[in-house]
């Protein structure tokens, strides 16, 4: 596989993480509401559970970030969008669409929906080339082409989000506010 | 060089990305920033949730029509206030039968004044003449001051909603009055609003009910 898709690949899953690290340490209590309202594990787990997903997460950062370990911070930030694909199909399953997904792109909270389990198992597909074989040494077109791919589908991933939880709220409201 | 015009070429694609994203999030800024329309309340007249007042009125083909007082199951009555004078009434009045036979209404035009400009006005629109109310008494009940305006009264003989419609937006607030048991726009939006804090408060409150 060409370098500059592997490069793409890790600068995705950087900046994927890196925002929705963010969100979660500015709100911390709200997050540890959040994975309260999943229901899947005991009250008295939410906090150290909700750290724990921090921490994993920050690890993701710096594991792909730096460039060091792409490959182990590839498989940790497959784990994790796959585990958070999971919970989010058990509150679905339930019924229990009204929670916050807790994913902390900009804008509007977003609802559990089949749309963001989708997205997250799209995430692990393009997050999976990196996985691949250690990285060759790039050149400096590739470089380019890796650098400006990587962004460029970073941005359109934070707009998918953004009309996604636009269209939560609009379905909400056409629900009625009975 | 090449290299040169990749970078460029990223570096668009990079922008264009960027106006999308300030674009979609535009979107949601408008979104929370729009109220929603509804119909101009007048606050005269029978309000929201009292009874109409049941009339007996003459229309332009010279039969009885009932005004008010309970309907058949499932049946909602909506008064269309209009008069051959009034421009916005001309246009809006095929919105308005478009719209009844939409939402299934029972859609009774109401004028007062000259019976033949009226009884043109009904034949231009295609308006079933035993359907078009003539005379005072409903505008004078209704306290209708300015046209055109209109009222949706329940199965049950009960105003549902009323006020000034200049479009068909403010006819379906009417609908959405129905529908949502909340009268007014204002009274929506304090709903929203209240909705909205019990919603952000849930995901604190919320880890109790395991």
């Amino acid at each position: 596989m060409d370098p500059s898709i592997e490069l793409a690949s890790r600068i995705l899953g950087t900046l994927v993480f890196a925002t929705a690290l963010a969100g979660k340490v500015r709100g911390f209590d709200e997050w540890v509401g959040i994975v309260a309202n999943y229901r899947l594990a005991p009250d008295l787990f939410a906090r150290p559970l909700a750290g724990l997903i921090i921490t994993l997460e920050a690890l993701v950062v710096l594991l792909f970030g730096s460039g060091l370990v792409p490959r182990a911070g590839a498989a940790l930030a497959i784990c994790l969008l796959c585990v958070f694909a999971t919970a989010m199909t058990i509150n679905l399953l339930r019924g229990r669409t009204e929670i916050d997904c807790g994913c902390f792109q900009p804008g509007l909270r977003q609802r559990l929906s089949v749309a963001l389990v989708v997205r997250n198992l799209l995430l692990v597909l393009v997050l999976s080339p990196s996985l691949g074989a250690a990285s060759q040494s790039l050149s400096f077109i590739q470089w380019v082409d890796g650098i400006g791919a990587g962004m460029v589908i970073f941005l359109l991933y934070q707009t998918f989000g953004q009309i996604l939880a636009l269209r939560s709220a609009v379905v909400v409201e056409h629900k009625g506010p009975a | 060089m090449v290299v040169v015009s990749q970078g460029l070429l990223w570096l668009i694609v990079l922008l264009q990305a960027v106006a999308l994203l300030a674009l979609a999030r535009q979107v949601g800024v408008l979104h929370e920033r729009i109220a929603p329309v509804g119909a101009l309340a007048m606050g005269r007249g029978p309000q929201p949730g009292e009874a109409a007042p049941k009339i007996e009125a003459r229309t332009l083909a010279n039969t009885v029509l009932h005004v008010g007082g309970k309907l058949s199951a499932g049946t909602l009555q909506l008064l269309f206030f209009v008069a051959p004078t009034c421009p916005v009434c001309k246009n809006l009045l095929p919105t308005a039968k478009t719209f009844a036979e939409t939402e299934a209404l029972d859609l009774i035009l109401v004028g007062d004044g000259d019976m033949a400009e009226h009884r043109n006005m009904a034949t231009r629109f295609g308006v079933d003449l035993s359907r078009f109310v003539i005379g005072s008494e409903v505008g004078r009940a209704f306290h209708v001051g300015k046209l055109p305006y209109a009222v949706l009264i329940s199965e049950l003989g009960v105003v549902v909603a009323q006020g000034l419609v200049n479009n068909r937006e403010h006819l379906e607030s009417m609908i959405v009055a129905h529908e949502t048991g909340l009268h007014s726009v204002q009274e929506y939006l304090e709903h929203r609003r209240t909705l909205r804090e019990a919603d952000s408060g849930r995901d604190r409150q919320e880890p109790k009910h395991f």
